[in-house]
């Protein structure tokens, strides 16, 4: 009798059917678990969102500005494009220095400002929007400006203890006070001497909060519309309002944000593309003055 | 190859080619601003999704679809040798690899849109249920392959 080829089962003998399980392995065990792991993913990611989901105008829910921010980085392009400039009276002030670079070697962006103020509250909504378009902005918190100073109470995020995770800017808050006053972050000497040199005439009338330095290539200070816009409402009716590009608040905040990320695209080199490459972006960087980009 | 071997096979190849499609069409709305066909409103709103930093890969200005080109064609590429090379195990394991590979990828791709985003678009859950399927064929042709059988002991070999 001829020796069988190694590892051939000869015609005939019991052999397993091709596509049959292992034995004590259910059929099509891998696929099964596959399917599973997907659907159980995609489940926990719809959970996660539904957590992280903005509750309905008048639900506030303190605590919960993860939503808020959430909300903001969600706001359509084509609703930012329709807005263009609305009625944002922001006054950037183009600069010619050393660019102004982060930690991680990119263009940054320096925010300072305080809990109490009112003008700062009203800035932080537009620079979010814009930092948004850019990256990740995360770790801010809701407040309000303080009760006792003009727009009292005036709905906001604060930035404090904030981080931001993108592949164009750095950037760097500077909470100086809460909004009773009491003293948080401290101004290093490098911001203090921008503030000194950027934040008086002939760059801004008045000086003091907020002020804003978008890579030592513009700079503000000074709200970019009246905090007024603002009063009465919660922060979840201030994101509600910005789902409606006819509002006043979409108008005066959107219309900041898209003159913040005019300025940002030139400090990006104009990316991301699909952010700085529209007309309304073009538009403004018409109208913002400055070099490059 | 037995028929539903080949089946399957072909199954990974039509996949391969409708997600080119879609990764093709995706890359040219990129890259000539032309309007796109999908809903803009609700949860399913590929603007939204599209225009988000996501979009792009790692900060350069190459659309996220391209790289679904690429993982399209080598799928394809892989699916046609499976298909000229009878029982290739090989492009199999291959395949394999490279489905998990593309499978991890859209599972992040898709926290990005139903998480960061809060919307899906509709071509891009197209082409992700398009990988899923490509690692499930693949599975199922894996599940097919006759398992090695151990040497038999005490048999005298061939010379």
């Amino acid at each position: 009798m001829a020796a069988r080829k190694p590892g051939r089962i000869a015609k005939g003998a019991a052999q397993p059917r091709r596509g049959a399980a292992a034995p004590g392995r259910p059929r099509h065990l891998p696929i099964l678990l596959t399917v599973a792991l997907v659907t159980m993913l995609v489940l926990v990611f719809v959970a996660v969102r539904w957590y992280l989901t903005p509750a309905a105008p008048g639900q506030v829910r303190q605590g919960q500005a993860g939503q808020v921010m959430a909300a903001l980085a969600a706001i359509p392009q084509s609703e930012l494009e329709s807005i263009g400039r609305g009625t944002s009276s922001v006054d950037l002030k183009p600069v010619s220095a050393q660019p102004l670079t982060g930690a991680r070697g990119k263009p940054q962006v320096l925010y300072v400002g305080a809990e109490y103020c009112p003008y700062c509250a009203a800035q932080r909504w537009s620079l979010a929007v814009a930092l948004s378009r850019f990256g990740t902005l995360t770790g801010v918190g809701l407040t309000s400006s303080s009760s006792s100073d003009a727009f009292p109470d005036t709905p906001t995020l604060s930035f404090r203890g904030s981080s931001y995770a993108s592949n164009y800017l750095d950037f760097v808050a500077v909470e100086t006070a809460d909004r009773q006053g009491a003293q948080l972050d401290k101004v290093s000497p490098d911001q203090q001497a921008l503030m000194q040199r950027y934040d008086a005439p002939p760059y801004s009338t008045a000086g003091g909060i907020p002020f804003v330095d978008l890579g030592n290539r513009f700079v503000t200070s000074g709200a970019a519309y009246s905090p007024g816009l603002l009063q009465g409402m919660d922060q979840q009716q201030v994101v509600a309002a910005l789902q409606n590009p006819s509002s006043a608040q979409a108008k005066a905040i959107l219309g900041s944000a898209n003159v913040f990320t005019a300025a940002l695209c030139r400090m990006t080199g104009q990316q991301p593309a699909n952010v700085c490459g529209t007309p309304a972006i073009h538009s403004i960087q018409a109208s913002i003055g400055g070099s490059g980009g | 190859m037995i028929g539903g071997e080949r089946l399957l096979a072909i199954g990974v190849l039509g996949a391969a080619l409708a997600g080119l499609g879609i990764s093709a069409y995706l890359s040219a709305v990129h890259a000539t601003h032309a309007p796109l066909v999908c809903s803009v409103r609700g949860p399913v709103d590929c603007e939204r999704v599209l225009t988000s930093a996501y979009a792009q890969i790692l900060g350069t200005a190459i659309p996220t679809s391209a790289a679904g080109i690429i993982w399209f064609g080598v799928s394809g590429v892989l699916a046609l040798l499976q298909v000229r090379l009878s029982r290739a195990r090989a492009a199999l394991l291959a395949g394999l690899a490279w489905s998990v590979a593309g499978l991890l990828t859209a599972l992040f791709l898709v926290y990005v849109e139903i998480v960061q985003l809060g919307a899906l678009c509709a071509w891009c859950s197209a082409a992700h249920v398009l990988v899923l399927l490509t690692l499930l064929f693949t599975l199922a042709r894996l599940e097919r392959l006759p398992r090695a059988q151990p040497e038999p002991h005490g048999m005298p070999q061939q010379p």
